[in-house]
């Protein structure tokens, strides 16, 4: 076995859409390559704007799309290869996703214990006992600043959006991943909530975890990751070490994203919103035609 | 281009634009004899002066959005103005558009009131062309034979550097950049004195969101309008914003220029919103705020941001701190500022 | 199949793309449209052949039928009978093989010849249908309309002035009106101006000395004998449309679309027709096209209640009568005109909608 945790290599995906006299390709994905390590836990950030292709690499990711081309293989695993329901178990366990709005990932029917005790036991099997079980479900509710007590009876409405983000992690956590797939964790998270979750992630990793960390906000991306991936079109434009890249970006695209971070800052702040209206005609936007 | 930056002291001859004053907005439910009140704006007073742009922040339940919404009197039940006063420039007297006669309303809203939604999708009729919707809005506003009002258009669209093929489209044929570009366009169409815009870029990528601020900064110095505007996002007020009101939980917490308040933040959760986001090229390590907003059908006792607040102290749990001001144009409502116990 | 194709669509970059996309769409309706049609066909294919099938399963056997109402008369020698039954089944056509008989049906349809009845043999079922399908049209067609055009009206308006008391009250009617079983309604009508206060003829199409000719005086008579199915299935259908419209409504009046152009004092009528009422209107046409097509079944409950002459009252008599070719011709009608009105709305649908793409 490999020590490649991840092996995204060479991977494309191409959506048609059209009927018989006109037919569209678009390429969503276009020749993706990037691995994660196995020694090395780290968060990736994959930098992209809307359209860009990055949540069609985590549902490839995820396994709920195929590539047109390439090979993804996680943990020695080459995900085309997954046709049963066991196989398709043990790539849950190894890859959890954590998506934008945490409102829609928990039934709002259910008592979110009675999601966390379901999620445990589809993952642990018999081998533990129930009380051992809650203790672990404990474990998991401690490692994101929650506990069963403060969570068990209530339902997924009774949280705010920070808690249930928090007990969507914890519940991640119960299947001892190696690797969280994060979508836009935290847009949908309030400002003084959101940098709480953003240092989760570093305890997560450091409790040996990798994490892959969608987003548009380059400023929360400098601020936990390793590494970046900065997507456009569907291709990586810049990849490599997240401070190096974000702070001396070489791509034209990235150093024009960057440029375009409002920071709270008064610095440079009255100079760089054009009070003009020249320049207004579409920069940045992506352009997806086929 | 001849507004400059407004100064921070009111000038007391011109009266402003837009002054609210006490301001008390509850949404009531009566739900199987049960009723519940959520005190979502609690006694709001600020004003916004001619040619400035005032910028609200407050994260989600911060009542922000309904303080918004009766300012544009946009009013449903269970949303009730419970008290205060609303009045403009352009329509004084009657405290607020929901108290004006219909025939005053509709002279106001768009001649001299517009308003830019959160560029969503659904703000324009999915199954009107453009061109219909400018002539829906706006065309009753300014008059003249439907020729002169297409000159007019294309003459807008050309200052705002929009080709006039958008007005031909339909609103799904357009990108998010430029639907939103578009509704800038259509809230400007006719010099409106007050621009009220609420989330104008939250949906926007980060390189449109630059150009659509820069629009609307552009066409509002121009035109030299006043606009409210509203948004969680720290980084868009401190490069657009004139001057800055915080609201936390029902309540505004802190006002001052925009300079002021990003060089010297007195309100703990002022400064927790400027220190908390990270920077490029900034490594220091950063951490949340504790706790969550607090629920309004039943909020804290006293300050209503206490229960998370690092400088909390006995008298902030009984009695909540009145708005008072610190320096000129500066104004905080924090018992470790001027407080001699309340107001 | 029709989607709505508005995501996408928004990703197309610049200003102009949309006017290329403006091309790529009329090729794309082209295909759409040969795509549609050779459903239409299909569907019609299979929904004939079941119609066929199942008529033929019926249990009553015409033949039987005829010779136990000659029969009944007297007794017949066995030997005639046994004659008269050998020539009843050459001349209805049922000596051929299962086979031949399924060749001759299909070679009729596509001539729009049913053959004969068997039940009023020897007209050709094409003429009772003739016939009976002026009534149930004219009758169908026109409470069909009316009921839908009043219907959307006023649970249009109902859902836009939510604070109306008129308008509220008419709801509480509508949804009152709408669990009574239609029969009752239609027998209460019957009893109230045919019997309580006999204004209205309560049986018929026209008076039954009229010639049925373009006179002045038939056509009086006919508008007068119309009154009471016409106001019991207007009675109906406007409360079921107007339920549907107002619910419809209220969802769209809290749209931000609709907010939006509140807060530019774009005028109450214009909001009401161009943002509300048409973007309400494209499910409700889809239902009109339904109704309309489903008319030519007959109402057959209307058309027995009311003794009216119509493809109703046809289609019920011949299932008794084990006339299935009768029947056959009737269902076709039926299923044709369904699926053309489903085609049709298909058809129009994209430009309804321009959100809606062909695809």
């Amino acid at each position: 076995m490999s020590d490649l945790l991840l092996d995204v290599c060479h991977v494309s995906k191409i959506f048609s859409r059209g009927g018989l006299l006109s037919r569209q390709r678009i390429t969503a994905v276009d020749d993706v390559s990037f691995q994660i390590d196995k020694r090395r836990p780290e968060i990736l950030a994959v930098i992209g704007e809307s359209g860009s292709g990055k949540t069609t690499l985590c549902r490839m990711i995820l396994n709920l799309e195929l590539p047109t081309t390439g090979r993804l293989v996680f943990d020695g695993v080459d995900l085309a290869t997954i046709r049963t329901a066991a196989d398709r178990m043990m790539l849950r366990q190894g890859v959890q996703p954590i998506f934008q709005n945490p409102f829609d990932s928990f039934n709002p029917m259910k008592r979110l214990e009675r999601y966390l005790f379901l999620t445990q036991r589809r993952f642990l099997a018999a081998t533990q006992q129930p009380a051992s079980s809650k203790a672990a479900i404990d474990d998991a509710l401690h490692q994101v600043g929650l506990s069963l007590k403060e969570v068990s009876h209530r339902y997924p409405h009774e949280l705010s959006g920070g808690q249930l983000q928090r007990v969507a992690i914890a519940r991640a956590l119960l299947a001892r991943p190696k690797l969280i797939v994060a979508d836009e964790p935290v847009s949908m998270v309030d400002a003084s909530l959101r940098l709480s979750i953003v240092n989760l992630f570093r305890t997560v990793r450091d409790l040996g975890i990798s994490i892959i960390y969608v987003t548009h906000d380059l400023a929360t991306a400098y601020y936990i990751s390793d590494r970046i991936l900065v997507i456009r079109n569907g291709s990586i434009v810049e990849s490599g070490d997240a401070k190096a890249v974000l702070k001396y970006p070489q791509h034209p695209y990235c150093r024009q994203l960057r440029d375009a971070v409002l920071l709270p800052d008064l610095a440079n702040a009255a100079a760089d919103v054009p009070i003009s209206m020249t320049g207004v005609k579409g920069t940045g936007e992506p352009d997806r035609r086929p | 281009m001849h507004a400059q930056a407004v100064p921070d002291v009111p000038s007391e001859a011109v009266p402003p634009m837009l002054s609210v004053r006490d301001l008390r907005t509850y949404y009531r439910a009566n739900r199987l004899g049960i009723k519940r009140e959520v005190k979502a704006v609690d006694g709001i007073s600020l004003t916004v002066r001619r040619g400035e742009i005032y910028g609200l922040a407050g994260e989600s339940g911060s009542g922000k959005s309904t303080l918004l919404n009766c300012v544009a009197g946009a009013i449903r039940p269970p949303m009730e103005i419970v008290g205060g006063d609303i009045d403009f420039a352009f329509l004084s007297g009657y405290g607020g558009l929901h108290r004006a006669p219909p025939a005053e309303v509709a002279r106001v809203r768009w001649r001299h009131l517009s308003y830019i939604m959160q560029g969503s999708m659904n703000v324009l009729n999915p199954l009107r062309r453009l061109r219909s919707v400018f002539v829906d809005f706006a065309y009753p506003h300014v008059g003249g034979t439907r020729q002169q009002f297409e000159r007019q258009l294309h003459a807008h669209l050309a200052r705002l550097n929009l080709d006039r093929s958008v007005l031909s489209a339909y609103p799904h044929e357009l990108s998010g950049g430029m639907r939103q570009r578009a509704t800038v366009a259509l809230a400007t169409v006719c010099r409106p004195d007050l621009i009220i815009a609420d989330e104008p870029t939250t949906a926007l990528d980060v390189l449109v969101q630059k150009e659509v601020l820069g629009m609307i900064r552009g066409i509002q110095r121009e035109m030299g309008s006043s606009v409210l505007l509203v948004t969680h996002d720290m980084g868009v007020h401190a490069h657009v914003s004139d001057r800055l009101g915080i609201m936390y939980a029902g309540h505004l917490v802190e006002e001052a220029g925009t300079a002021e308040i990003f060089r010297n933040p007195l309100h703990p959760y002022t400064k927790h919103l400027i220190s908390s986001l990270p920077r490029i090229g900034d490594d220091a390590p950063r951490c949340g705020l504790g706790g969550a907003p607090p629920n309004l059908a039943d909020p804290p006792l006293g300050c209503r941001f206490h229960p998370r607040c690092p400088l909390a102290m006995k008298v902030c749990s009984g009695e909540a701190p009145a708005m008072l001001e610190t320096a000129p144009g500066h104004r905080v409502a924090c018992f470790a500022y001027n407080q001699s116990g309340g107001a | 199949m029709l989607r709505i194709a508005s995501y996408e669509a928004a990703d197309c970059g610049d200003p102009g793309s949309f006017l290329r996309h403006g091309g790529a769409l009329m090729s794309g309706y082209f295909a759409f449209l040969l795509r549609r049609l050779g459903q239409f066909g299909l569907v019609l294919f299979i929904g004939i052949n079941v119609a066929y099938v199942i008529t033929h399963a019926s249990p009553i056997d015409p033949v039987e039928q005829s010779i136990s109402a000659v029969t009944s008369f007297g007794n017949t020698a066995p030997d005639a009978v046994e004659q008269m039954r050998s020539a009843l089944r050459e001349l209805y056509g049922l000596g051929a093989t299962p086979l031949d008989q399924y060749r001759l049906f299909w070679s009729r349809i596509l001539r729009a010849d049913f053959g004969p009845s068997l039940s009023a043999f020897p007209t050709p079922v094409s003429t009772l249908i003739g016939r009976a399908l002026p009534w149930t049209a004219g009758l169908l067609a026109v409470s069909t309309i009316i009921a839908w055009g009043l219907g959307n009206l006023l649970g249009g308006l109902a859902g836009y002035y939510q604070k109306s008391r008129t308008l509220r009250l008419m709801g509480v009617v509508a949804i009152g009106l709408h669990p009574i079983p239609y029969y009752i309604l239609a027998l209460l009508l019957l009893i109230v101006f045919g019997y309580l206060w006999p204004v209205l003829p309560i049986a018929g199409g026209s008076a039954m000395n009229l010639p049925q000719s373009l006179t002045m005086e038939f056509v009086a008579s006919v508008l007068q004998h119309a009154i009471l199915p016409a106001l019991s299935l207007i009675l109906i259908g406007v409360g079921s449309w107007f339920i549907g419209m107002r619910s419809l409504v209220s969802n769209i009046v809290t749209e931000d679309y609709v907010v939006y152009a509140e807060l530019a004092g774009v005028r109450p009528w214009r909001i009401l027709s161009s943002y509300v009422m048409r973007n309400a209107m494209a499910p409700q046409l889809t239902g009109l096209a339904m109704s309309l097509g489903g008319i030519f079944n007959g109402a057959v409950i209307t058309e027995k209640v009311f003794g009216y002459p119509g493809l109703g009252s046809l289609l019920v008599d011949a299932v008794y009568a084990g006339d299935y070719g009768l029947v056959l011709g009737v269902t076709t009608i039926s299923i044709v005109a369904v699926s053309a009105g489903v085609l049709a709305i298909d058809l129009l649908y994209p430009l309804l909608d321009p959100r809606v793409k062909v695809n």
